[in-house]
């Protein structure tokens, strides 16, 4: 094959993802007894075997997969919002199986866990033209359908973006449902994003922006409801040796 | 004959919506490659007939809009083999789609047709992958390998006019025999309202820099 470089000048298009810079996750389905499953998969596409899902987590060769997201709204309704086209919900792959027949699926944000940084909203939207954004999904709608993305069935949409309001990192919980009822709602699926280049402060356990006594309680509840916060030293556990890492931490300041 | 615009102007409008473009898949029927259009299930307008895409039954026509360095560029259809991989009819293969054809409908001087994808590198421009000038067959292919939906796919062409691209669907690892050739009507049209946008749409995402 070719490769050649041709320039466009005062394109918009470095902004956007290409085949390298996204992935897909799309709907499946499992027999179960009474209704079918709706499962989440990942990893199906031939360039996309890196990625996976196990244990609730979307994975990148076998470890926790991070979306970084640099790109920043410059105006308009989500002006400051980090943007990116990477994860890409769909309901393609497995339709022509048989396996998703008279469903209508939809990708709930059905939780946004704040790892640093403020809590954040997570939307998700299409592009109608250049910074102009139609909302699909809110993290913070009021009902299952203000939350989710529908893709339909057999559905590929390539203009669609995820925004992130704040800087931070952030578990974006999904959950995939059929509007049509014919399967059972999916097992939820995390994925961490990473929007901007937040300061990681993890004595800072209550997120107040300032690493003070107070922080020892908020780690405690943490380490008592297995939260992320609790995970101080970094092995994707949350055990008594978070405590000493806490503590080090603590005194280390941010 | 049926017409879309398949990019307005460039940048995110240029990640069109559903209706901006369509799909093609590669299928098998266990021996031949097939070119299969209008299975997803916002595209049931599209299909193949006479050997052309067609939409609502009308050869569909594909308008390239965007301009730069004597290309014409635009998403016209999305190259695929994903969406028939999962049931396994693909199996062994490789794919590829060659540009085997290039003929002017009405009026055109274009010599050369080219599919490639986006550049989102860092860099203002597009990669080619195919050429139908290209000496050898896998330089005149779009490579799709199995269970691949490659975003960010440009079809451009270096003159203006009304033409006819053919593709073949083939398969690198020889299990299956090629496809039927398939036409997509294209149709480069210079758009100087679009680059006039260009300069002052401005950036819909902004690199952060620090």
């Amino acid at each position: 094959m070719l490769r050649t470089q041709i320039a466009i000048a005062g394109s918009l298009l470095a902004a956007t993802a290409s085949a390298q810079d996204h992935f897909h996750m799309t709907v499946d389905s499992i027999p179960t007894p009474g209704l079918s499953k709706t499962v989440i998969r990942a990893g199906y596409l031939g360039s996309e075997s890196a990625f996976s899902i196990a244990d609730g987590r979307l994975l990148f060769n076998g470890e926790i997969a991070v979306i970084q997201i640099d790109d920043q709204i410059p105006s308009g309704a989500y002006a400051g919002y980090y943007g990116s086209q990477q994860i890409v919900l769909t309901s393609d792959f497995y339709f022509s199986t048989g396996r998703l027949a008279g469903g209508n699926f939809n990708f709930e944000i059905a939780n946004v866990e704040r790892l640093a940084g403020p809590d954040s909203r997570v939307v998700w939207v299409h592009t109608t033209g250049p910074g102009v954004f139609s909302l699909q999904a809110d993290s913070e709608g009021a009902t299952q359908a203000a939350r989710s993305y529908n893709v339909g069935i057999g559905g590929h949409q390539h203009a669609q973006l995820h925004l992130i309001e704040n800087e931070g990192i952030y578990d974006i919980t999904f959950v995939a449902w059929d509007t049509n009822g014919l399967y059972l709602q999916s097992e939820a699926v995390t994925v961490r994003v990473r929007a901007g280049e937040p300061v990681v402060c993890l004595a800072d356990t209550n997120g107040d922006g300032a690493v003070t006594p107070a922080d020892f309680s908020a780690w405690v509840a943490a380490f008592n409801s297995q939260a992320p916060e609790c995970d101080q030293n970094g092995d994707g556990m949350c055990s008594p040796a978070d405590f000493s890492a806490w503590v080090a931490n603590y005194n280390a300041g941010c | 004959m049926r017409t879309f615009t398949a990019i307005i102007v460039a940048g995110l409008a240029a990640s069109a919506a559903a209706q901006d473009h369509n799909h093609l898949a590669i299928n098998t029927d266990g021996t031949n490659t097939l070119i299969e259009a209008g299975y997803y299930a916002s595209e049931t307008d599209w299909g193949i007939a006479g050997g052309y895409v067609t939409y609502q039954g009308e050869i569909a026509e594909y308008h390239l809009h965007d301009y730069h360095d004597g290309w014409y560029t635009g998403l016209t259809a999305n190259l695929g083999s994903d969406f028939f991989a999962a049931t396994g009819n693909l199996d062994g293969g490789d794919f590829y789609y060659e540009i085997v054809g290039l003929a002017p409908v009405d009026g055109g001087s274009a010599t050369e047709a080219i599919w490639g994808f986006e550049d989102h590198h860092g860099g203002d421009g597009f990669d080619i992958e195919a050429s139908s000038l290209g000496a050898t067959r896998l330089d005149r292919s779009f490579g799709v390998g199995v269970g691949n939906h490659p975003h960010g796919q440009v079809t451009g062409i270096n003159g203006t006019g009304i033409y006819d691209l053919t593709l073949v669907a083939w398969d690198a690892n020889g299990v299956y025999a090629d496809s039927a050739p398939v036409t997509l009507r294209i149709n480069a049209i210079p758009a100087p309202a679009s680059a006039a946008l260009l300069g002052l749409a401005g950036f819909a995402t902004v690199r952060r820099r620090r």
